[in-house]
């Protein structure tokens, strides 16, 4: 009996051994390779907003210092091709790759100047700017250039963190949408807002409108914000005189995660000190203003622990006509956040105003300004960890191209107290590759 | 007719069986009314020595020798040496039939009574035993060609039939004629060869206006030494059928001969018709030999047609005025139906009165068919419970109408027609279409499809039930290997939940589950096939039933299980067939039906066989062998350590008890089944069926170890990535060697009169047995424990219904499916109907198969990297292979939003299963699976199904016919029945039309003839063994083995 059994426990053993040692070992498993198609996407037509506009009544009406409209109102466009923009509903398109729209409210309640790049539309856009606050506007512009009809949902953002409403509409082919987000979310002083868009996308852009009691106090727009990431720059903040008739400069951060953010203020001199801006900590979706010091145009040089979003905003003032109604007259511009240190091309349309380049670099470099022809405009050394502000002497409506790393804004001045800043923008081909590959569909 | 004393010429025809003759002379010797004169008729070479015929003394008998080869010619050449007396009669004897003493007392009695007969005929007895009756005279039934003899078979003479005389027919050996008649009717006809001469010779005599009549009481030994083949007498009993064919033939030739002349033809059609009828008969009993003589029937008509006309002739001039004298005494229809009723339950009642129990035995026996059907009956409510336990919550989907899904499984909302198709052509339409190795999976669906509810349904019934079935299977099997219910009921719990069928079920690896549903009936029938299956042990020590009877319809359910077991499992063809093989040889009954158990399964695999053959050598030559047709998914392989306890993948941990719970569980059932089997080698009882259960478990651990580690899934034409084999199929057997030595060594049931006390080690180990199987079931059956499948079940619609409308109307087209995981990897597949299945079985461009990658939907790759990344030019390559739609899966709103800005697609609509899109052409014409592509470039659809199109095309322009799917030397192509030449468009198959062509009916269709050569032979082989199933034994001829 015994030796039955280790008889059997003997063959099974080897039995065993047979098949576990000597079977063939098998192929391993082979997951098709997928195919890299690279593709050469279809570029898509650029949109601009239009004309800026009171968020009662219109432009051009009422009378006096008592009016919100103004007369005298001086819009222009200029783009990178040579099409003529193409009106769509309120706003216009253009196939070219760039442009820039300008226009100067002399008077009322959106006095100021204010300039924006128009953008081809994207699916996902951050626009890090505005508020709803008493006395504040923000207009949701969103333009769809395509032919496709695009489902967007807006996703708002405070100084509490994600705001509950959300906003979900559809914008046709062709055709342009506008919200007053003071009518979905009234009080956010800090806003922060996502637009996520269906098919081709849109173009989105906020128009920032502020009164001081009757009195403008600055107008601008809000345009998308790329730079979502550790370490950023916004070239272009200044001149802050808080005190004075000059204005205040803020930046403004948004962190989609808890993250913990310090700012450093670059001026012409260096690095300034501004001890509030160490360690700041940010909760998931907490959009926040810091006042920056009193400082000359400088740059602020955003590090976080996480990727974040930030924004400069500059008002400046101007003596207004009757002493009796207040202080200064403001206008304001803001400055996207970048971070261009990545070292791709970026490109602005130049307007026919007073334009300056306000630009940081923290190593020693060349800041070469050329044209899409490959004639240089402007060179200019760049001293490493210093903000330099130069004027830019192009004829309007010039493209500059200039190539990283260097983070630097397009300033535009028109004296007395008109202000606004253009975001140069990444136009190059877009050469993407799909992966592709078979697989088994089950539902 | 003559007052004178009857002269009685005795002639004993000779064939050369000296035994026999030395007998019928001594009989005639012994005659009380002794014969006149007697020959002794040698025919042909039949005996070269007359000193071998023994003649008895007080008998004159004159030898001759003379050419013919058949008792009439033999006669006639004897007669025509002989001159003629007056009243004579001739005594026609063979050399076996011995007369009885008084026989020609009895003969020339009845002739004297009945002036007008011209052939007196004898009583047929048999030879050994003269009470029982072979012929006591025929008839022969009025229209077709049945022969009835007037006794019944083996009967009884107890002088039942004295009173009868005229008869249609006597038979001639013993039966005296009168000289004059001979002469008249020109002796027997030769055209009947051996057998049915008589038949004819009386019923011609009956024509020319003589009596036919029967001397019952005159008894003649008649050895049937001819028809049975038998040379001496020791040979027992003979074997008629050696001559069956020969007897058949002859009476149908009497039919034909005796019928009108326009009723030949028909009667000839009959005779093709029953020989067919009667050979499946005969292949239902078994009966092999007779299944070839059935066939040979018609043959042998037919060569002897030749000789009608002189038989007609013969007949016609012994009929007297055209009348039909012998009418009255053919055969009625109700005269055959009754003769064939008595025939059969007799042959019956005889048989089953052998094996019947006594009265006490009979008691016995129905109180334990009684315990028995009550423990089954627990049994089945117990498995059903678990079934429900286990996969419950699929039920109330399934009645809703859903269907299964999973990886593994694809949809299975697959219609029969598509089945059919897939099986009749080899035509497998996944991915962009191509041949097949085999349609054998798809038939093994067929059956499931033909459920109430589809396929989805039987699908869903047998992975539902399946511990159910798995457990009524078992326990139907453990019976053949242990009477004990307790060893039963543990034997199928333990089947039921063995830890690979489950994973199985969860994974929808059908075929491994339809193998561990089947393996146990395999092994029943096997074992019922040569008689090795258990016997009830009574109370009185006898043995019910006594005899060990090998059963021939169970080895063709056996034959059936291991088609269907290696059609679910290829793998497993190598270790069963030769389990079977030594299984045959190891057995001394019926090991001739044992060893045809292998010849469908092999039929049915014949194309893998030989697609390995073919590539012997060649890397990967084996994987026909080890394929896995139907559903399959990778799998890590196992470690032997892990095999060897029957577990293929670890289950997911058990929710009630982490840790030591979940080694219990997955642990549990094959440490159980393996200490029983080893309990069992040790404790020595039925060592054979131990050894060979062990035995047979080292085969199946050995196979699943071989399944795990080779490519059982090659790459193929839809693009799917290569998989390894499952072990699961491997471990059934396993399982299943291990229920068989545990079984077979089991200790006997209840015993009457002894009580469980008694034998306390025996108890103790049971309860231990039983404890640790419920801990496994109810580990199995914990609720919220996770398989670590993903079948589910699921709305049985899978693309949008737009998508659909335009796969399935004409002109035909496919749609391209894309979704994007979370790494941003666009996934296609390409889908000519609702939703990609995997139970139609593996398309296959070559054996052994082309590389990943090389082959099929992967030339569709840069036309759908072109659509997502929204660039130009996709559109051609989509409508050059016929897809005409493209859908996006829902989950993937980026890809959405890439195709919505394609220039290329026309949104159609937008659901719950996903967005469409319409392929925009240039020319706007619809897009199409078959079209006609003009030099000009146009493009004219044609309507087509996926294995052809027959259209009529107006007089065309030169151009092509261009089919969008893989070129293939298979596909052919007609117009108006003349060959167009194929060629080849960008790797798709086109023909070419001339130009002027002229229009015509275009036919262009897909014909595999290996495939269809191998599909008429698998057919064949399954309805053979189909039939041959049917338990009908053909007990007339008494061959009942020890």
């Amino acid at each position: 009996m015994i030796g039955r059994t280790l008889a059997g426990v003997a063959a099974a053993l080897a039995a065993f051994w047979l098949a576990v040692v000597v079977a063939p070992q098998g192929a391993p498993q082979d997951v098709p390779k997928p195919v890299v198609v690279p593709v050469h996407a279809a570029a898509l037509p650029i949109a601009c907003p239009g004309s800026l506009s009171i968020p009662v009544g219109s432009v051009g009406g009422g009378e006096g210092f008592m009016g919100s409209g103004s007369k005298d109102v001086r819009e222009s466009t200029f783009t990178s091709g040579v099409d003529t923009p193409v009106a769509t509903d309120g706003g216009w398109t253009s196939t070219s790759s760039l442009a820039t729209e300008i226009e100067r409210v002399p008077g009322g309640d959106i006095a100021g100047l204010s300039a924006l790049a128009c953008l081809a539309p994207r699916t996902e856009t951050w626009l890090v700017g505005g508020s709803t606050a008493l006395g504040s506007s923000a207009r949701l512009v969103l333009t769809n250039p395509t032919g496709v009809a695009s489902d967007v949902t807006v996703s708002l953002y405070g100084p509490a963190g994600k705001v509950d409403q959300s906003l979900s509409m559809a914008v046709g082919p062709h055709s342009q949408t506008t919200t007053l987000l003071e009518g979905v979310s009234a009080g956010l002083a800090t806003l922060t807002t996502r637009v996520e868009a269906t098919a081709a996308g849109v173009t989105a852009v906020i128009q920032d409108s502020r009164l001081n009691g009757f009195l403008p106090a600055g107008t601008d727009w809000v345009v998308a914000n790329e730079g979502l990431g550790e370490s950023l720059q916004i070239p272009g903040i200044g001149p802050s005189e808080p005190d004075g008739i000059g204005g205040a400069s803020w930046v403004r951060i948004f962190s989609p995660e808890d993250a913990t953010v310090t700012l450093t203020l670059v001026s012409a001199l260096g690095v300034e000190p501004w001890p509030a801006a160490q360690g700041l900590q940010l909760r998931a979706g907490q959009v926040i203003d810091i006042q920056v010091p009193p400082t000359a145009v400088s740059t602020v040089l955003v590090d976080a622990s996480k990727p974040i979003l930030a924004a400069g905003y500059t008002t400046t003032g101007r003596a207004p006509d009757d002493p009796l109604q207040g202080v200064a007259l403001r206008d304001s511009m803001w400055v996207n956040g970048q971070s261009h240190l990545a070292g791709r091309s970026y490109s602005v349309v130049v307007p026919h105003y007073a334009v300056s380049a306000v630009i940081y670099s923290p190593t020693a470099t060349t800041f070469t300004a050329a044209d899409p022809s490959g004639r240089v405009w402007v060179t200019f050394a760049v001293p490493a960890g210093q903000t330099r502000e130069i004027p830019l002497g192009v004829p309007s409506g010039t493209t500059l191209q200039v190539e990283g790393p260097i983070a630097w804004s397009v300033r535009v001045v028109d004296p007395p107290g008109f202000i606004t800043a253009i975001q140069p923008e990444d136009v190059g081909p877009v050469d993407t590759v799909v992966r592709v590959a078979p697989g088994f569909y089950v539902p | 007719m003559s007052p004178t004393t009857p002269f009685v010429r005795a002639l004993v025809v000779t064939h050369g069986r000296p035994e026999f003759l030395a007998e019928t002379l001594a009989s005639l010797a012994a005659q009380s009314r002794p014969v006149d004169s007697a020959f002794v008729v040698v025919c042909g070479r039949a005996l070269e020595d007359d000193d071998d015929i023994i003649v008895p003394p007080g008998l004159a008998v004159e030898i001759v020798h003379v050419k013919g080869s058949t008792f009439g010619k033999a006669v006639d050449g004897l007669l025509e040496e002989v001159e003629e007396r007056e009243g004579e009669w001739l005594w026609l004897l063979h050399d076996d039939s011995a007369p009885a003493p008084d026989a020609l007392e009895h003969l020339l009695a009845q002739a004297a009574k009945r002036r007008l007969a011209g052939i007196v005929g004898a009583a047929q007895v048999r030879w050994e035993d003269s009470t029982r009756l072979v012929n006591i005279g025929t008839t022969v039934s009025r229209r077709g060609a049945r022969r009835l003899s007037l006794a019944e078979g083996d009967d009884l003479d107890q002088g039942q039939h004295y009173e009868m005389e005229d008869v249609l027919a006597v038979g001639l050996a013993g039966a005296i004629v009168t000289r004059g008649v001979w002469k008249r009717l020109g002796g027997t006809d030769p055209a009947y060869g051996r057998f049915g001469d008589s038949a004819d010779f009386c019923r011609r005599a009956w024509r020319a206006g003589y009596d036919v009549v029967i001397a019952p009481r005159a008894r003649v030994r008649h050895a049937q030494a001819s028809l049975a083949h038998r040379a001496t007498p020791a040979d027992a009993g003979g074997d008629a059928r050696a001559t069956h064919a020969s007897r058949r033939a002859a009476e149908w030739y009497h039919a034909i001969a005796w019928s009108p002349v326009w009723l030949g033809p028909a009667l000839f059609a009959w005779c093709v018709a029953s020989s067919l009828t009667r050979a499946t008969l005969r292949l239902t009993s078994s009966d092999l030999r007779l299944v070839a003589a059935e066939l040979r029937v018609p043959l042998i008509l037919w060569a002897r047609s030749g000789r009608l006309p002189a038989s007609r002739l013969a007949i016609r001039r012994v009929s007297k005025g055209g009348e039909r004298v012998e009418d009255p005494l053919l055969a009625t229809a109700g005269d055959v139906f009754r003769f064939l009723r008595t025939r059969e339950l007799g042959a019956f009642e005889a048989w089953r009165a052998e094996s019947r129990p006594s009265d006490f035995q009979h008691r016995e026996l129905a109180s334990l068919a009684t315990r028995r059907r009550w423990t089954l009956g627990g049994l089945a409510v117990f498995m059903l419970a678990i079934s429900l336990a286990l996969f419950g919550t699929w039920y109330a989907p399934l009645a809703r109408g859903e269907a299964l899904v999973g990886a593994a499984l694809g949809t299975t909302h697959v219609s029969t027609a598509e089945l059919w198709l897939r099986v009749f052509t080899g035509w497998s339409d996944a991915g962009l279409g191509s041949g097949s190795l085999d349609g054998s999976f798809a038939a093994l669906m067929l059956p499931f499809s033909l459920v109430p509810g589809g396929l989805g349904m039987g699908i869903g019934l047998l992975l539902l039930l399946s511990p159910l079935l798995a457990a009524l299977s078992a326990w139907f099997a453990a019976g053949a290997a242990t009477r004990s219910l307790v060893a039963r009921t543990l034997a199928a719990v333990l089947w039921g939940v063995w830890p690979a069928l489950i994973q199985s079920v969860s994974d929808g690896r059908v075929g491994a589950v339809i193998v561990h549903l089947l393996l146990p009936l395999f092994a029943l029938a096997v074992a019922r096939s040569i008689g090795i299956e258990r016997r009830d042990r009574l109370a009185d020590g006898a043995i019910f039933p006594p005899s060990r009877l090998g059963s021939p319809s169970a080895a063709a359910v056996a034959s059936l299980a291991l088609a269907v077991i290696t059609v679910a499992s290829p793998v497993l063809l190598l270790p069963l067939v030769l389990a079977v093989v030594v299984v045959a040889l190891s057995s001394t009954v019926h090991w001739r039906f044992a060893l045809t158990i292998p010849l469908p399964a092999v039929v049915l695999q014949g194309p893998a066989l030989a697609a390995a053959w073919h590539g012997w050598g060649t890397a990967g030559w084996f994987s026909p062998l080890v394929r896995e047709d139907g559903p399959a998914l990778a799998s890590a392989p196992a470690s032997g350590w892990d095999l060897l306890w029957g577990v293929a993948q670890h289950p997911p941990v058990w929710p009630g008890f982490p840790g030591a719970g979940t080694v219990v569980l997955t642990y549990g059932a094959g440490v159980l089944l393996v200490a029983a089997a080893l309990a069992a080698l040790a404790s020595g009882r039925s060592a054979g069926a131990v050894a060979s259960g062990w035995a047979l478990a080292l085969a199946g651990l050995a196979v699943a170890a071989v399944s795990e580690r080779t490519v059982a899934v090659v790459a193929g034409p839809d693009g799917r990535s290569v998989a390894n084999g499952w072990a699961g199929p491997g471990l059934s057997l396993l399982g299943l060697g291990l229920l068989c030595a545990a079984c077979a060594a089991a200790p006997p049931g209840w015993t009457p009169g002894v009580a469980w006390r008694a034998r306390p080690l025996r108890a103790v180990g049971g309860g231990l047995v039983i404890g640790v199987l419920a801990v496994y079931v109810g580990g199995a059956v914990w609720p919220g424990r996770a398989f670590g499948g993903d079948v589910h079940p699921s709305v049985p619609t899978v693309l949008p219904l737009v998508a659909t409308l335009e796969q399935r109307s004409q002109p035909i087209s496919r749609s391209l499916v894309l979704w994007q995981d979370e790494a941003g990897l666009v996934k296609y597949t390409v889908e000519a109907t609702d939703g990609s299945t995997t139970l139609t079985g593996r398309g296959a461009t070559t054996w052994p198969a082309a590389p990943v990658g090389g082959t099929g939907t992967s030339v569709l790759a840069p036309a759908i990297g072109l659509l997502a990344g929204v660039g130009d030019g996709a559109s051609d390559l989509l409508v050059a292979w016929g897809i005409s739609t493209v859908v996006v899966a829902p989950g993937s709103p980026a890809l959405e939003s890439q195709l919505l800005r394609s220039p290329e697609l026309s949104l159609i609509g937008a659901s719950d299963l996903g967005r469409s899109w319409r392929v925009k052409t240039d020319d706007g014409v619809p897009v199409a699976r078959a079209w006609i592509q003009t030099d000009l470039g146009e493009r004219v659809p044609l309507s087509s199904t996926p294995v052809g199109l027959t259209e009529s095309i107006p007089a065309a322009a030169s151009g092509r016919v261009i089919l969008a799917v893989p070129a293939d030397a298979r596909w052919s192509a007609t117009l108006d029945g003349r060959a167009l030449s194929p060629t080849e468009a960008d790797g798709r198959q086109a023909f070419a039309l001339g130009g002027g062509s002229g229009g015509g009916v275009l036919r262009v269709g897909y014909y595999d003839s290996a495939y269809r050569a191998w599909w008429w032979a698998g057919v064949v082989a399954l309805l053979w063994a189909v039939a041959s199933s049917i338990p009908l034994h053909d007990r007339r001829f008494g061959r009942q083995s020890p």
